[in-house]
């Protein structure tokens, strides 16, 4: 390995905090997403939504998978996109039309309980703890790989990167920036992915795959029940994205419920673009390289294979483009993750104590140590941790999303007789079966039993079940549905008046 | 510049007082969330259905296993690259197919 990965990495990781230092002018308050949204086009609201979304399990973890499983891992690049389609039918438009800002707020506002939002609080901090603990963990494997270093030095510099940049920065990096880091993170992905199939044609190159790994629901590579994780995989990102804590925040940027759909078809484009070469560089690294497979590492196919397969300075300029672009993937999506948790600790657990000061000052306080608590709990879970898949770890976030707020979100939204308790049951029930289950397949894996499988995926048991949950206990407590339920729901689904109908509407 | 919340408030307020005396304006709202979550509902089941239509095809027709396009299994071609396609064409179907409504609604609110 070159030096010049090295100096990429540094340079993206000095780039995104200098950008989190000089953004402390620029955006300081939520009120300039409003600014924002005057000015932002769906376009690049959609580009900065796919830049914060874009973490190492998508920079590196399909690849890796691909490799080690073969087709049916395709199921990740496919649910991560489709996600945002779930979540363009079901609730795009209503939630910008509901005004909240985070999943805590919408939760309060639509069921007028202020134990639902302190709920929901704590759900985001351990759904933002989950998906933090992958993103150190690709940085600690990608340094380690490229410069020999340990795997805890990588972790901490994106540790302390993410923290620098976000309590230096204030509550959230432009939307101009994010939107650079796509664009960024989609050419580090697609050059070497697109030189990688010419060299392939050029060369004829070895044959795309063995025999099982290209045959659907065959277990390949040793993975148990195949139909069951392939479903529980599909339900856990279908239904988890709509529920993860740092992309609610982004569609505020759009001033209205029609251009709130808008933006999320742009991002189904989007997604669909970069989702295109993870698993090609997967696929190539199974023909060029099959021996990676007994190293357990199969997370670093996209860094090692361009140089394996073109020699030369080329190959380094790719690797070391490579290596930037996972290193943007780690650095935007934590510090939007840390964003999200830091915001929802500093205002539901931190802002408890001391009500009284509630001034700007001790706010802003608050945030920082918000942060400096969201990014150091995953820290120590991730130097505690050995090497996990980063993919895996990533839909286990997934899984606990879609077995709380997913229920929240699509019943709050379409269903008038949720009630409290139906709602409060859901979030308490799904989470705790699904956190259960997966942090204990993270403690105390690797299982080889069946119901370990069960453990590591268990949205397609969960999710089914805090639905239930929801709907029979809301069926049992009719008396406490919220009072203002028809009112709020006729927010969320009336469509924003033109401005001259609106006019129109007014003199009628 | 008024606050998130304030703006929300006011909308709510605005919707509040339209449904408060208008009684035709409810039942076209009532309408309109019902044919929403119906165009919602159909969407998803087309995008769904594609989607698991796949695998299921490739298992149930193995032969299909071993066409291969440029080098390239069909099966993986499809899954891997085939099915954006379908699932950014239901998106884009949907989003015109819901301001349609929508701007149905807004015309049947202002005659009402």
């Amino acid at each position: 390995m070159s030096n010049a990965d090295v100096i990429a990495i540094g340079l993206i990781t000095l780039v995104s905090v200098a950008i989190g230092l000089w953004g402390t002018r620029v955006s300081r308050s939520t009120s300039d997403f409003l600014v924002a949204s005057r000015t932002v086009t769906p376009f690049w609201n959609a580009s900065a939504i796919s830049g914060e979304y874009l973490s190492a399990a998508s920079f590196l973890g399909i690849a890796g998978l691909v490799y080690l499983y073969g087709i049916d891992m395709l199921w990740y690049p496919i649910g991560y996109t489709v996600g945002y389609l779930v979540l363009l039918l079901f609730v795009a438009a209503p939630l910008r039309r509901s005004g909240a800002y985070t999943i805590p707020d919408f939760a309060e506002a639509r069921l007028e309980s202020l134990a639902v939002r302190r709920v929901s609080a704590a759900l985001v901090v351990i759904i933002g703890w989950l998906y933090l603990l992958p993103q150190f963990q690709g940085a600690g494997l990608t340094l380690s790989i490229l410069t020999g270093a340990p795997d805890w030095v990588g972790k901490l510099v994106v540790a302390v990167a993410v923290i620098v940049s976000v309590v230096a920065g204030g509550m959230r990096s432009i939307t101009f920036v994010q939107a650079f880091q796509f664009w960024f993170k989609l050419t580090a992905i697609a050059l070497p992915a697109i030189t990688l199939l010419v060299v392939w044609y050029r060369d004829e190159g070895p044959a795309f795959a063995t025999e099982g790994w290209q045959v659907p629901l065959s277990g390949f590579g040793g993975r148990d029940l195949a139909v069951y994780t392939t479903i529980s995989l599909v339900v856990a990102t279908f239904l988890g994205t709509m529920g993860l804590p740092h992309i609610l925040v982004r569609f505020y940027t759009n001033p209205d419920g029609a251009s709130a759909r808008r933006t999320t078809l742009v991002v189904l484009m989007l997604l669909s673009a970069f989702y295109l070469f993870p698993p090609v560089i997967g696929a190539l690294g199974r023909a060029y390289a099959p021996a990676l497979a007994a190293t357990g590492q199969a997370d670093v196919v996209v860094l090692v294979l361009p140089e394996l397969v073109v020699p030369g300075p080329w190959g380094q300029l790719l690797t070391a483009l490579v290596s930037a672009g996972a290193f943007a993937a780690f650095l935007s999506t934590a510090s939007g993750l840390a964003v999200s948790v830091a915001g929802v600790l500093s205002q539901d657990v931190l802002g408890q104590f001391g009500r009284s000061a509630r001034r700007a000052h001790s706010g802003v306080r608050r945030f920082r140590q918000g942060t400096v608590i969201a990014v150091v709990v995953p820290l120590i879970l991730a130097l505690a941790a050995g090497r996990l898949n980063i993919a895996e770890t990533v839909a286990m976030a997934f899984a606990v999303a879609a077995s709380t707020f997913c229920p929240l979100l699509l019943l709050g939204i379409w269903w008038p007789r949720l009630s409290v308790p139906g709602a409060l049951a859901a979030l308490i029930v799904g989470g705790t079966l699904a956190v259960t289950a997966v942090t204990s397949a993270l403690l105390l894996g690797p299982f080889t039993s069946w119901w370990g499988t069960l453990l590591i995926e268990p949205a397609a048991w969960s999710v089914p079940i805090a639905f239930a949950v929801a709907i029979i206990v809301s069926l049992l407590t009719p008396d406490r549905i919220p009072p203002h339920t028809r009112r709020t729901l006729a927010l969320l689904h009336t469509p924003e008046q033109l401005p001259e109908q609106g006019f129109t509407a007014r003199n009628r | 510049m008024s606050h998130p919340r304030t703006q929300a408030a006011q909308r709510a307020r605005i919707t509040a007082a339209a449904n408060a005396d208008a009684g035709p304006d409810d039942a076209i709202l009532r309408s309109l969330i019902t044919a929403q979550l119906r165009l919602s509902l159909t969407a998803g089941a087309f995008a769904v259905g594609v989607l698991l239509g796949v695998p299921v095809l490739l298992i149930a027709v193995p032969q299909l296993q071993d066409i291969t396009v440029a080098r390239v299994p069909l099966g993986w071609l499809v899954l891997a690259a085939g099915v954006f396609p379908a699932i950014i064409t239901s998106g884009w179907v949907y989003t015109r197919a819901a301001e349609r409504h929508e701007q149905r609604y807004r015309v049947l609110v202002d005659d009402a």
